[in-house]
Parts: C-alpha cells; sequence; structure tokens
C-alpha cells in the first residue's frame, strides 16, 4: 500500500558526524525500506559512507571560520532565504533577534537560514538537546519528530545549571510525535512535560546476524568477563571495577576488559590502579563494531554497571553474542533484560550485589549457558533491528498521515 | 633582596590553590624575591584574595604568559617578546637559545623562547614547578635557564597521571634538584611507580593560617536536640573528591533514621555527575550545591557545620581538612594518601576506607549521637593543627629547602645581580645528553 504513494522524504537535524552507531542503523534501515532520509551535518562527512547506504546529505556550515566569510555566508544565506521562503525568513530573523549579542544573533542565523524553504515531510530531530537547538524549525508547518534517547532527559535535566529542563517542555508541546527508546525514559519524559498519549515506544534492536555467538567457544581456564561503553562518569565503569575487585577476592581467576575510551580514562586507570588489579583489567579503549563483536564473542559475562541509560545497546548485542549479562537497574535495564532470565538485575552504584551476579554465573557454567541462549532469544524475539525500523517506519507513516 | 624563586602554576590566583598564594605571599615577607608565572590570572579571582590585593606592587611579581593561541596573535608578538628578553636579559636570552638550539633546533627554540619569555626576563636561582604533572615537558627549562629545578607532588600527578605510561616521570627525577611531595603516603606510591630511593626529596605538607582559620566562640553552644546533622564539604566538584560516595552515605545515613543536611561548597566539572545522584538518591531536600565562593563565606560554612566529610578517592592532603579541624571541626574522612596523615583516626575524626559509603555513614551516624565527642574531636583537631601544621613552620621548611638546593652544587651559577650576570659555565654536555634520552624515553 504503502508503494502506492510518493516515498516518504524526512530530515535529520542535529546529527553529529561520524552518527553514532544505533542511529547510524535506523538511518541505513528507513533508507532500505524506500524513505528518502537526508541528514543535516555542519562537517563535510566522509562521502563513501552516504556511498554505502544511499542516505542524502544536507549541508549547513559550522560557525568558523575567518569572520569576514562567515558574515558573507550569512548575507548569502539571508538573500537566498529571503527569495525561497520569506515566511520561514521572517521567522527564524526574529528567533535570532532574541539573542544577545551580535555573534548569538549571527550564529543563529547561521544556524537556523539554511533550513528556510526547505523540503521534506518530517523534521525528525535524534536528540532532545537538537530540538531545542533548532526550535524555530517546529514553526515551519512540517510535523516534527523528537527522540527520547537517555541522559538528555534522565541526567542532563538534573544539573543545577544547564538549561535543558526549561528547554524539554517546550519541544515536547511542539513536536507532532515523540519517540522514546523505553518506556523508562518515557516515564521520566513524562516529569517534564510530554504527553504520554503522543508518544511511542520503540525499543532499540541490533542485527543478530552480525551479533552472534561465536562458531566454535574456547574455554580458557580464566573467567573473561566484558563491559563496553565510553569511559564517561555515567556508565559507572569504576563501580564494575570495584564488583571486579570482589569477585577476585572470592578466589575467581579472571580477565575483565573494558571496551571504550572516553574523559575518565584516568579515573578508571587509577582505580584499576589503586584496587591492584593490573593484572586483570584490560582497557582496549574504543573499537570498531567488529572488533567490538570480536571481543564479545571471546567473552563469558557481560556487566553493564551504568548509572543511566536509555535503553541498554551495549547489553542487546553482548546478548546476541549469546552472553548472560549483569547489568544494573538503570532506567531501561528491565525492559531489555528479565532478572534471573537472560541475566541478572542489581542496584546502581553497588559493587557488592554486581559482585554477587557474576560469581553465581561464575561459578555455574551451565548456568551461564542457559542464559546466554535465553538472551540470544530475547534479541532475536524482541530486539532485532528490522523490527526497530519496521516500526520506526510505521510511526513516521502515521504522522505523515495524521497531518494529511 | 634574597634569591629569585619563581613558582609556576597554571593559574594563579585560584581558590582551589590558596595554600600557592599563602606561601607567596609568606615567603615574600621574609625577603625571599618571589615571582608566579602563569598562564591565567582572572580579575574575578583576585576579587576573592583581599589579603593579596593588600601587599604594595603585588602586580609586579604575578608574571601571565603570552598566548600561545590565536597562532597569528602568537606569530605577531614573537618578535615583540624576543626583543623584550633580550633587552632585560642579553645574555640569559643567548644562553637560551645557544642551549635550545641543540635540543630543538632553531625554529622550535625560538617559539619556546616565546613561551618561556617570562622566565627569561627573570632569570630564576629556582624555578619551582608547583604541580607534578606539568614537569615532564618542562624539564628542559634546567639547562636553558641556567637554574636549579624543584617539583611539586602533591597527589593526582602521582596517583593517575601518565599511569598507563612506565617512564612518564624519569626525566623529573633525573632533571631535578629537589622534589617535593604533600606526605608519605605519596612519596611511598612515588617509588612504587619508579622513583629512586635516593633521589633528593622532602616531605612538607601544606600548613594553613590558624589565625584565620578560628573558630568563633559562639560555636560553644550546643546542638539543639533534633537538629539535622549538619554536613559539609569544601572542594572542587571532581570525581577524585569522592562525592558520590558521600551522597551515598548520606542516604545510608538517613535511612538509619539520622536527620541530616548536607552542603557542598565547589564548582567543577563533576556537577551534572552530583546533580544525577541528588535525584536519584531522593536528597533533593537535604542536600545542597553552593558553589564556589570567597573565603570569608567560607569560614561562615565552616563554623555553620557539625562534621567535615572528605570522601576522597585521590587526595594528595587536603587545605580543607586542616581548615576545618582549625575551625574545631570534626571530619569523617577516607584513607586516600595523605588524608590518614592529615587526621589523626579517633582523636581529630575518623577514617575510614575509600570507596566505603557505609563506613562513612556509620562514622557520621556516631558524631551525630554524640554531640560531646564531636565538639571534644573539634577541640583535638585545632590543637593538632597548631601543633603540626603551621604556616611559620611550614615557610621555615620552604626556606630550607631552598636553601639547600640551592647549596648542594655550589658549582652552580649564582645570580648576584643583573649587571654580572654571564653564564660561567655551561651545563656539561653528558648532562644535557642523558636528559635528552631521558625526554626520548618519556614520549615512547
Amino acid at each position: 500500500m504503502a508503494k502506492t504513494k510518493k516515498p516518504l522524504r524526512i530530515l535529520v537535524v542535529g546529527s553529529s558526524w561520524p552518527p553514532q552507531t544505533f542511529l547510524g542503523r535506523l538511518m541505513r534501515g528507513l533508507s532500505g525500506m524506500g524513505v528518502q532520509v537526508r541528514i543535516a551535518f555542519s562537517s563535510w562527512p566522509d562521502q563513501d559512507w552516504f556511498l554505502q547506504s544511499g542516505l542524502q546529505t544536507f549541508k549547513t556550515r559550522a560557525w568558523q571560520g575567518p569572520q569576514i566569510l562567515r558574515l558573507l555566508w550569512v548575507g548569502w544565506l539571508s538573500l537566498v532565504a529571503m527569495l525561497r521562503a520569506p515566511r520561514a525568513f521572517r521567522l527564524f530573523w526574529r528567533a535570532a533577534m532574541k539573542e544577545p549579542g551580535l555573534g548569538g544573533r549571527l550564529r543563529t542565523l547561521n544556524r537556523l537560514l539554511p533550513f528556510a524553504g526547505v523540503s521534506c515531510d518530517i523534521i525528525y530531530f535524534p536528540w532532545n538537546s537538537a530540538a531545542i537547538d533548532f526550535l524555530p524549525l517546529f514553526e515551519l508547518g512540517k510535523p516534527v519528530l523528537v527522540s527520547c534517547r537517555g541522559s538528555q532527559v534522565n541526567v542532563a535535566p538534573h544539573h543545577p545549571r544547564r538549561k535543558i529542563r526549561a528547554g524539554l517542555p517546550m519541544t515536547f508541546a511542539k513536536a507532532s510525535a515523540i519517540h522514546c527508546i523505553s518506556s523508562s525514559i518515557q516515564r521520566e519524559a513524562s516529569r517534564f512535560g510530554l504527553d504520554v498519549a503522543k508518544s511511542r515506544v520503540i525499543r532499540p534492536g541490533v542485527d543478530p546476524e552480525f551479533f552472534s555467538p561465536a562458531p566454535i567457544r574456547t574455554n580458557p581456564s580464566r573467567l573473561r568477563i566484558i563491559t563496553v561503553g565510553s569511559l564517561v562518569w555515567v556508565k559507572g565503569v569504576t563501580y564494575g571495577i570495584q564488583a571486579i575487585r570482589r569477585v577476585v577476592d572470592a578466589g575467581i581467576p579472571l580477565t575483565f576488559s573494558i571496551v571504550g575510551d572516553g574523559p575518565e580514562r584516568q579515573r578508571v586507570l587509577y582505580t584499576i590502579d589503586d584496587l591492584g588489579l593490573n593484572e586483570h583489567v584490560r582497557l582496549l579503549g574504543r573499537l570498531a563494531p567488529v572488533a567490538v563483536r570480536d571481543e564479545l564473542r571471546r567473552s563469558d559475562i557481560f556487566v553493564l554497571p551504568s548509572l543511566a541509560e536509555g535503553f541498554c545497546n551495549a547489553a542487546i548485542e553482548a546478548m546476541g553474542c549469546s552472553l548472560p549479562v549483569v547489568m544494573t537497574n538503570c532506567g531501561g535495564a528491565l525492559e531489555g533484560v528479565t532478572d534471573g532470565v537472560e541475566g541478572f538485575i542489581v542496584p546502581i552504584w553497588d559493587p557488592e550485589a554486581m559482585a554477587e551476579g557474576i560469581l553465581r554465573l561464575a561459578r555455574d557454567p551451565a548456568l551461564r549457558q542457559r542464559m546466554g541462549l535465553a538472551a540470544r532469544a530475547r534479541v532475536i524475539r524482541d530486539f532485532t533491528v528490522k523490527r526497530h525500523v519496521r516500526e520506526f517506519a510505521g510511526l513516521l507513516e502515521e504522522i505523515r498521515c495524521d497531518v494529511a | 633582596m634574597r634569591r629569585r624563586v619563581v613558582l609556576l602554576v597554571p593559574a594563579f590566583p585560584k581558590v582551589s590553590e590558596t595554600f600557592i598564594v599563602s606561601k607567596f605571599l609568606g615567603l615574600l615577607e621574609r625577603g625571599w624575591d618571589i615571582h608566579v608565572v602563569c598562564n591565567r590570572s582572572d580579575e574575578e579571582d583576585w576579587a576573592l584574595f583581599p589579603q593579596l590585593q593588600a601587599v604594595p606592587r603585588v602586580r609586579k611579581r604575578i608574571h601571565v604568559t603570552w598566548p600561545a593561541e590565536p597562532s597569528w596573535k602568537a606569530t605577531l608578538l614573537l618578535p615583540l617578546a624576543v626583543l623584550r628578553c633580550l633587552q632585560a636579559r642579553p645574555f640569559r636570552t643567548l644562553r637560551y637559545l645557544w642551549h635550545g638550539v641543540r635540543y630543538f633546533g632553531v625554529f622550535e627554540s625560538v617559539g619556546r623562547l616565546y613561551v618561556d619569555a617570562e622566565l627569561v626576563r627573570l632569570s630564576p636561582d629556582i624555578l619551582h614547578i608547583e604541580f607534578g604533572a606539568l614537569a615532564p615537558t618542562r624539564m628542559y627549562l634546567r639547562d636553558l635557564l641556567g637554574c636549579k629545578m624543584i617539583v611539586s607532588f602533591r597527589g593526582y600527578d602521582v596517583n593517575y597521571v601518565g599511569l598507563d605510561r612506565p617512564n612518564h616521570y624519569a626525566g623529573v627525577w633525573s632533571g631535578a634538584s629537589g622534589l617535593h611531595f604533600l606526605g608519605e603516603d605519596l612519596w611511598r606510591r612515588a617509588r612504587r611507580r619508579g622513583f629512586p630511593e635516593d633521589v633528593f626529596h622532602v616531605l612538607i605538607p601544606p600548613a594553613i593560617d590558624t589565625e584565620i582559620f578560628a573558630p568563633r566562640s559562639e560555636t560553644a553552644e550546643h546542638r539543639a536536640e533534633n537538629r539535622p546533622l549538619r554536613i559539609l564539604s569544601v572542594g572542587r566538584l571532581e570525581w577524585k573528591k569522592g562525592y558520590e560516595d558521600a551522597l551515598l552515605s548520606v542516604r545510608k545515613l538517613l535511612d538509619r533514621g539520622t536527620p541530616a543536611e548536607y552542603r557542598i561548597v565547589g564548582d567543577g566539572d563533576y556537577l551534572g555527575a552530583l546533580g544525577f545522584a541528588r535525584y536519584r538518591l531522593g536528597l533533593e531536600n537535604c542536600v545542597e550545591f553552593v558553589g564556589a565562593v570567597p573565603r570569608d563565606e567560607v569560614l561562615a560554612e565552616i563554623q555553620r557545620a557539625d562534621v567535615f566529610l572528605h570522601a576522597a578517592v585521590s587526595e594528595g592532603f587536603c587545605n580543607a581538612v586542616l581548615e576545618a579541624q582549625s575551625m574545631e571541626l570534626p571530619v569523617v574522612c577516607t584513607d586516600a594518601d595523605g588524608l590518614s596523615e592529615n587526621v589523626a583516626d579517633g582523636e581529630t575524626g575518623f577514617v575510614v576506607p575509600r570507596r566505603e559509603p557505609a563506613a562513612i555513614a556509620e562514622k557520621l551516624e556516631v558524631l551525630a549521637r554524640d554531640p560531646a565527642l564531636a565538639r571534644r574531636m573539634g577541640q583535638a583537631g585545632r590543637r593538632r593543627v597548631q601543633e603540626r601544621f603551621r604556616l611559620t613552620d611550614q615557610l621555615d621548611r620552604w626556606e630550607k629547602f631552598y636553601d639547600d638546593v640551592l647549596g648542594r652544587e655550589a658549582s652552580s651559577p649564582v645570580r648576584s645581580g643583573p649587571k654580572k650576570e654571564e653564564p660561567k659555565e655551561p651545563v656539561p654536555r653528558e648532562e644535557a645528553v642523558a636528559v635528552v634520552v631521558g625526554r626520548g624515553e618519556e614520549s615512547r
């Protein structure tokens, strides 16, 4: 039925370059279903990526370079916008004039004007912060979809000095629909004015063909535990390391691999050193998806010590590889893992409880295997990228129909 | 005027580094020709230090290096900087370039002269790098400036900077004339990281002015029954200060039925994490982030509090804990680095294992239940600070250390005045080569 219609055109605003793995997966999936996806970038992205994926780019300019060129560029943008879409131009102009100072005004114009007269069916903000930055785009008369993905809803608003708390209700009120990646995020967002009726929970997915168990599993003498995530405080890696200390103290020979990098690298290094775990922990840094998958395949248990997550993408990737998981009750966790079935759920900030969960799996290889199989079965049932893309495309279609 | 000492710091003055200000003022008063070279000196920060502004011509002693960014500006300023150096210290400048060319080649040595211009113009007898983390990339200054170098290690530098590179500090211990550590624990950790046993070093703990940090008489009043325990922390909001553990311990304390309010004075990047922890732990009504405030307000906060909490996971020594003790506040802190030397466990407060919120909560509860004990510990704290961490004692030790370093090698060039100065004897070649080798190792 959809094939008889014109292809749906969506414009993605506020994605970083390169897009996060899961966002890239979604975009390519949508494109594969015949949706025309244009992604706005302020830096010139790698062409190869787009040739492979069939996506289109929408070029904007980052606010940098010599001042005179920036000024000329804004002048040119204004001229084009005035001719192409005088209404949008007036709208953006008024929004920009609200900024204090000439610099801020020019920067806002530079950010907004490229979108004057843009042709698309739906504007999609993959991040709440992007929606707040581009608030005037809500007034263009096009339906807008915003995603609530995690920290911008369940962490950032609690920062005593960040303004996102004020911005969220505005975008929630103006958007045509809100996509939440978990019920937990939906609940958190409703604290900031989200109308639940307008929102839809679509949980992320992974490709179970790619994240699949190793064909042959080796069984070395040491237990191999792994976690994947950037080294930022919200991932709670140091609590995982504290749990590992307890597991080692319980007499389990093990290796703990940490995949990821980030601003807290020094904290992680210090914690490993201070707890005397240099022999047991491998800090692998950031790895490409294939390398991550290979590390997962070489592991026995996945742990996720996060303090807050929107869902738990890293965990479902590991579950796809048939790993049992021990994870904290950090937001969406319970929607991905049933405690005692695919792994264990423990409270956040609780190395003791996490160590207990790991120990139960460590001492019982049969349990590990059973939970690993259950984990993969769960991913295939509930969290495939195919299902994710299908539901997302359905949501887009609904939005278009609503407007029509 | 006595010998010229230059303190190298990233920014001056800074609230979180008040000890540099105290040391600067103290040594100045004692007749040392002391200067500070920094990259930044913000007016807002000056406003927080009336004691500094009270000193006549103090600004002449604070030297802000010229900007390295944007590069076009630096390029334009470079000839001017070189001319200023040549005009102020012609021989020293030539010496710098002479050695610099051997180290770095022509272009880079001129570039570095721009960055180091203030140091060349000052031509110190002692260059004291106040933060060990800055030292590995600056040890070449010893030969280029022809001065003694001293490096201070204050905690994080030994604990985790360059931890994944085994020889990170090799150039520092081989090149410096003296090293300074805040305490025994740090020196132990340094040896664990390969610092040789026989390197010339001193352990000088921080000190504070017990006159300024004195309790006001009203504190003698009893804590009213049922009033929540007032817990206070002062320090930058960073992960190493362990505020997450502190918040967890306050949660546990409340769960045990002891009412409490917790105020955190200080600012930093970790505010987001703490805001989240406060929300998740349901502590919005009893935890307040006060932000960075001037010293008078810090004093008022300490005055108001019943107990000082410091849940650090890594901490050199912690002046704030000293200040709290000096104001008769009992302390609950972890055993991170120097803290166990700072607080006498069971006497001026409690020292508990780091990363153990439950242990902290337990001790907080003890103090909440027993106000008399809290008061006794507070008083013991002040006595201990007065005996062991007096500013005058610390200044004596700095003076002795500097004298020792200057006297250690009699053959070194001694600056007696601007007129006489000339590079009397170049640094022996082998030594220079040794340092270059050290640098090579470090970069590997």
